[in-house]
């Protein structure tokens, strides 16, 4: 390990996520410029930017699904690297804008909130009772357990994210990304699932790191602020001085 | 009929239509869901350059086969990642290059070309102990991998990303299915013949599809239509002496008409979603 990362590791126990300069090339293009943010354990951060900002290239840059060109991503007081990528990615639950899945794919929503349990029970071990519990318990927490047996291409947008919500809990995360996960879908299924959201972190105390380019859609228990432009973060702090700054008018 | 019982090229047939029909059924079923159906082709093309390398070579056909085969699936992924191509192109490019050089390949074989046609045609009966003994070990194979990593498989054909984001590994997965794949369609390469094998990777695999929605109801179906099509198909080829490949995947295709008339038409009558924001992804 390196200077960086042992010093990564001893400094920041309590951090979930700890970012330093943080670069990110696609396709010969620039997208993220020396990102610098830590987030606490519990902790609420919600990540605001336009289109294009590279929001999303930094929830996937964390998840070490697109390779950093420099830099340091360290997760629970560790450096990510390939060698721990695994390890690291089985405490995080992910929620992405949308999935791509074949509409017709005959799994049910049990199969796909079991998903999230698949990589902690480990490689070539079943499922047992207790995978199964907590299961259906992730699905009763999020008013899906209605839905279980049903085929996942059945069900609407709304629940479709309630059932991802439902398998990212249930992979106990310690720190959840959520990358625009209400923007596809109505003001009521939107509200439904920032609810749901709010509950389980109040419930469960995981860390959240939420991306949105909608200002509204940020939950009431979110307490931190980081608005990225251009690749380059533009603030960092509390969510009250954020909209403060709004109003009178700053960036 | 129970005469036929007793002769041992018989006896071979009905093993490998076993072993051979099950596992193509329950590979297609893989390749449907994956939605590269069309790596079937580019294998099955794949496994008959193969097998005219090993004629050529004067080696076994069968295993050059499945050689072929896996270099051929296995190279899809990471060639068309390499070329930032859908892998549909890269498949039509592989399966066109195969065939081009199995047609070159062909005209230098010395003599007449009966062994080379016969892959291409195949043959049940003509099946030899040996070869049912590696079918059965790919039967085998593919049964202990599919109940060994049944969650991991189910999370990968779902969606890859999501599973590589829930620290599964499913790129071994991805590969394990493809690698059993060739090594399915490279060892029955003789029973269906290179021209028609992919019919019965997708016939069984689609009728099952049409009748359940559920993952573990649809592998068994496939395997059983599958199965059932390769002993349907055996028995019209002794009774009408016509060639086995043909009369296999005219029967696999009936099965799949027929599940297509009579089937409860789910996926036709379930409520239509309310939001299809699912299909893409940023």
């Amino acid at each position: 390990m390196s200077s960086a990362g042992l010093k990564l590791q001893f400094e920041h126990m309590n951090n979930c996520l700890n970012i330093s300069n943080l670069t990110v090339h696609l396709h010969g293009r620039r997208i993220l410029s020396n990102v610098s943010l830590a987030v606490n354990r519990g902790e609420f951060a919600v990540v605001l930017g336009d289109n294009g900002a590279g929001k999303t290239t930094l929830l996937r840059s964390i998840l070490g699904l697109i390779p950093a060109t420099s830099g340091i991503i360290g997760l629970f007081g560790q450096q990510a690297s390939w060698r721990n990528r695994r390890a690291l990615r089985r405490r995080i639950g992910y929620v992405p804008q949308t999935l791509a899945f074949d509409e017709t794919m005959p799994v049910s929503v049990r199969d796909v909130i079991a998903i999230g349990r698949c990589a902690r029970a480990g490689l070539g071990h079943r499922l047992n009772s207790n995978d199964w519990a907590l299961v259906d318990r992730a699905a009763h927490d999020a008013g899906i357990f209605h839905l279980l047996a049903r085929p996942i291409g059945q069900l609407s947008g709304g629940e479709r994210q309630k059932v991802q919500i439902a398998r990212a809990m249930c992979q106990q995360p310690d720190l959840l990304l959520l990358d625009e996960f209400s923007s596809h879908l109505s003001t009521t299924a939107r509200q439904d699932c920032l609810q749901l959201l709010e509950r389980l972190h109040l419930q469960e105390r995981f860390a959240v790191l939420m991306i949105t380019h909608h200002a509204s859609a940020v939950p009431a228990n979110c307490q931190r602020t980081i608005v990225l432009a251009g690749g380059q973060k533009q603030f960092d702090g509390d969510r009250h001085d954020w909209q403060a700054m709004r109003k009178g008018g700053q960036p | 009929m129970m005469a036929l019982l007793h002769e041992e090229y018989f006896r071979h047939a009905m093993a490998a239509c076993v072993f051979g029909g099950g596992s193509i059924a329950i590979i297609g079923v893989f390749l449907t869901l994956m939605q590269i159906p069309f790596l079937g082709i580019c294998m099955s093309h794949a496994a008959f350059l193969g097998a005219i390398i090993g004629l050529l070579a004067g080696q076994s056909p069968l295993v050059w086969a499945m050689i072929a085969c896996a270099v051929a699936g296995l190279a899809v992924g990471p060639v068309a990642e390499k070329a930032q191509a859908s892998s549909n192109v890269v498949l039509s490019i592989i399966f066109s290059a195969t065939m081009g050089i199995s047609l070159i390949l062909m005209a230098k074989i010395p003599g007449p070309k009966t062994d080379a046609l016969n892959l291409m045609w195949g043959s049940l009966l003509t099946v030899t102990g040996g070869q049912v003994w590696i079918l059965a070990g790919v039967f085998l194979g593919l049964t202990i991998f599919l109940s060994l990593f049944y969650k991991e498989i189910v999370a990968a054909l779902f969606n890859r990303e999501l599973a590589a984001a829930c620290g599964i590994p499913e790129a071994p997965i991805y590969y394990g299915i493809i690698l059993l794949g060739a090594m399915t369609v490279g060892a029955s390469l003789d029973m269906i013949g290179g021209l028609l094998i992919f019919a019965l990777l997708v016939n069984p695999a689609n009728t099952a599809c049409q009748l359940s929605f559920r993952l573990p109801v649809i592998l068994i179906l496939a395997a059983i239509f599958g199965i059932g099509a390769c002993f349907a198909g055996l028995l019209a080829s002794y009774i009408w002496d016509i060639p086995t490949g043909g009369s296999v995947v005219l029967i696999s295709s009936g099965m799949y008409l027929l599940a297509f008339l009579l089937s409860p038409r789910v996926r036709r009558n379930r409520p239509k979603v309310e939001n299809h924001a699912s299909t893409h992804s940023n």
